[in-house]
C-alpha cells in the first residue's frame, strides 16, 4: 500500500467554547488528530483598563481591579494596594495587615478550587468534582459577603487598610472553616487523586520542563508544578508573609497531573497560613482616615505579589497628581498562555482542552 | 488493581448521597415546614439541602452592597442628605448626579433633584463610605432586573426616599436586625 498524502486541516476552537474560561479562540492546526500548531487569539474581553487607570485616581481604582481576576479579587486589590503604599509610603495598621492576609489566602484556596473543579470538567467528568469545589468556595465568599458586601467584587482593600473591621461572628465562622478545610482538601483527594481515568488522562500530558517554562516567564503552580521552587511570597517577602510558616510544594515531572496535585498542596499551606494569622490576629485599628483625593510623590513603583495564577504585578508612575500617569499589570496568566503552543504541539486535539484547563487562565485578566 | 481509584472516588459520592437523607431526617420537620427556612447551610452540615429559590430566600447579610437608598431621619423626617456631591465626585462610573436646593429645610441643606443612574453603577460603594453625613445606604434588593435599560433603571431623589423608608426606617444602615430581608 503506498503512503496516503495527507493534508493539516486549519480548525477554529472558540471564541466561544465552553473550555477557553471566556471568550478566548484557537487557531489549532491539525494533522489527523495530532496538534501541529496553536496559535491562540487573545483580546475578545478588552475593557480598556489600563486607560481607565489613568482616568480614574488613586483610590477609585481599586474597585476595577476586581475586575481583573474575578475568580481571585482580593488577590488583585492586595497587589495594587501594596503598589500605592509603597509608592506613597504608607503603613497600614498590624490588624488590617492580618486581615489582608486572611482573606487573601482564603481567596487563594478558593482559586485553587475552581480550578481544578474546571479541570476534572474538561476531562469530561461533569461537574461532579465542580460541586464538591463550588460547595466550598461558597462559604468562603459568604465570608466575604458577611465583611464588605458583595461576594465577587468586593473593594474591601484600602489604601492604608481596609473598609471595615471584621464583623461580629467572621472570627467564629472563619476558625471553623478553617478546621474543616483540610478535612474537605483529603476529601477531594479521595474523590479523584486516585482515578485511573484521570492519570492517564493527565500524567506525562504537556510536559513543561523547567528550563522552558523560565524562558516563557512562567510563574505561580504552573512554573512549582516543573520543579522550580520559586513562590514571590518567598523570594522576595511583602507585607508579612515572613512571618508565617509554610513550604513550597513542588512538582517533579512537570505534566498536568503534577498541576493539579501543586494546587492541592498550595490549597493545604493557604490553609496553614490562615491558621496562623488568625491565632496571631492583633486587636486595634484597621484603617487610616479614608480621604477622597489622594496624591502620592512622584516616582514610579513596580510592586509584585504571588496571586493563586502566578506573579502579579502592578507598574505605577506618579506625576504628584491625583491620578496615575501610568498604570500596567504584569497579569499571570497572560504570561502564562504563551506556553501553550509549546504544550499543545504533539498533543491529541482532546489533550488541548485539558493543557487550558491546567495552566488555570482567566480572560479577564489575559485582555483586560 | 486497576479501577479501585475509582471506587474509592465512587465511595465518596455514596457517603455524600446517604449523608444528605441522614441530615434531612435530623432537620425533619423545619426543613419540610410551609414557612420559609431562613438559614445558610453550615460548614459542618454534610448533606446537600436546596433552598427553593423564588419562593423562599436567605436573607442578605447586612452589608450587603445593593442598590443605593437615602436615608431619612426618623425623628426630623427629611432627608440627612446635605447635597454636598461628595458621592458624585468620588463615583468611579459618573453614576450619580446631586443639585442642591435654593432654599434650607429646618435650616439645613438638601438635595432638589438626586439622578442615580444604576445602568452604570458598578456596586463599589465609594458613595456610602465618602458621605459625610452617613445619608446613603444599600438595600438589600438583589432582583433589580427590568425588561428594558436606560430609563427603567434610572432612580430619582422621591424614589430613593421610598426605597430608604422601606429598607432603613431607623435611618442608619447597615440594617444590624434581620428586617433585611429582600421583597
Amino acid at each position: 500500500m503506498t503512503k496516503l498524502k495527507t493534508e493539516t486541516v486549519t480548525l477554529n476552537m472558540g471564541p466561544h467554547h465552553p473550555s477557553t474560561h471566556g471568550v478566548f479562540r484557537l487557531i489549532l492546526t491539525l494533522d489527523g488528530e495530532t496538534v501541529v500548531d496553536v496559535e491562540p487569539v487573545v483580546g475578545y474581553l478588552h475593557r480598556n483598563h489600563e486607560k481607565i487607570g489613568e482616568k480614574n485616581n488613586w483610590i477609585q481604582n481599586t474597585p476595577f481591579t476586581d475586575r481583573l481576576d474575578y475568580i481571585s479579587p482580593m488577590n488583585n486589590e492586595f497587589a495594587y494596594v501594596l503598589a500605592v503604599e509603597k509608592l506613597a509610603e504608607i503603613d497600614p495598621p498590624e490588624r488590617a495587615k492580618y486581615i489582608r492576609i486572611i482573606m487573601v489566602e482564603l481567596n487563594r484556596v478558593a482559586n485553587h478550587l475552581i480550578s481544578i473543579g474546571f479541570l476534572l470538567n474538561e476531562l469530561g467528568c461533569f461537574f461532579t468534582p465542580m460541586f464538591y469545589a463550588l460547595r466550598w468556595r461558597e462559604m468562603i465568599v459568604d465570608l466575604y459577603e458577611m465583611t464588605c458586601g458583595s461576594r465577587m467584587m468586593p473593594n474591601y482593600f484600602w489604601i492604608g487598610g481596609v473598609s471595615a473591621d471584621l464583623p461580629e461572628g467572621f472570627l467564629p465562622e472563619c476558625k471553623e472553616l478553617v478546621s474543616a478545610l483540610p478535612g474537605f482538601l483529603d476529601e477531594m483527594e479521595q474523590l479523584i487523586t486516585e482515578n485511573e481515568i484521570l492519570q492517564m488522562r493527565c500524567k506525562n500530558v504537556a510536559i513543561l520542563p523547567p528550563e522552558v517554562a523560565t524562558a516563557f516567564g512562567c510563574t505561580g503552580p504552573l512554573l512549582r508544578a516543573s520543579g522550580v521552587p520559586y513562590d514571590v511570597r518567598r523570594a522576595e517577602p511583602y507585607s508579612i508573609y515572613d512571618r508565617f510558616d509554610f513550604d513550597i510544594p513542588i512538582g517533579t515531572v512537570g505534566d498536568v497531573y503534577d498541576r493539579y496535585l501543586v494546587r492541592i498542596a498550595e490549597a493545604r499551606q493557604s490553609v496553614r497560613i490562615v491558621d496562623q494569622a488568625l491565632r496571631d490576629l492583633p486587636e486595634g485599628e484597621t484603617a487610616t482616615p479614608k480621604k477622597r483625593k489622594f496624591k502620592p510623590p512622584e516616582g514610579d513603583i513596580y510592586h509584585r505579589t504571588e496571586a493563586p495564577k502566578g506573579e502579579l504585578g502592578f507598574y505605577l508612575v506618579s506625576d504628584g497628581t491625583e491620578n496615575p500617569y501610568r498604570y500596567r499589570i504584569r497579569a499571570p496568566s497572560f504570561v502564562n498562555l504563551q506556553a501553550l503552543p509549546y504544550m499543545c504541539r504533539g498533543n491529541k486535539i482532546a489533550d488541548v482542552v485539558v493543557v487550558i484547563g491546567s495552566i488555570d487562565i482567566t480572560m479577564g485578566e489575559v485582555d483586560r | 488493581m486497576l479501577g479501585f481509584g475509582i471506587l474509592k472516588g465512587m465511595a465518596v459520592t455514596l457517603r455524600r448521597f446517604v449523608d444528605t437523607y441522614v441530615a434531612d431526617l435530623r432537620h425533619f420537620p423545619r426543613r419540610y415546614a410551609s414557612g420559609p427556612v431562613y438559614e445558610r447551610m453550615g460548614i459542618t452540615e454534610r448533606g446537600a439541602f436546596t433552598i427553593q429559590y423564588p419562593e423562599v430566600k436567605v436573607p442578605m447579610f447586612p452589608r450587603y452592597r445593593g442598590p443605593l437608598i437615602l436615608l431619612t431621619d426618623p425623628e426630623t423626617g427629611i432627608t440627612k442628605c446635605i447635597a454636598c456631591g461628595l458621592c458624585e465626585r468620588t463615583c468611579p462610573t459618573e453614576s450619580i448626579k446631586v443639585t442642591k436646593a435654593e432654599e434650607k429645610v429646618e435650616g439645613q441643606k438638601v438635595p432638589a433633584t438626586y439622578e442615580y443612574d444604576m445602568n452604570t453603577c458598578m456596586f463599589c460603594g465609594f458613595c456610602v463610605q465618602i458621605c459625610p453625613s452617613d445619608a446613603l445606604g444599600h438595600s438589600p434588593e438583589l432582583e433589580t432586573g427590568t425588561y428594558s435599560k436606560g430609563e427603567a433603571l434610572m432612580v430619582n431623589l422621591e424614589q430613593m426616599l421610598e426605597l430608604g423608608r422601606k429598607h432603613a426606617p431607623g435611618g442608619v444602615w447597615p440594617v444590624e436586625e434581620k428586617e433585611a430581608q429582600p421583597s
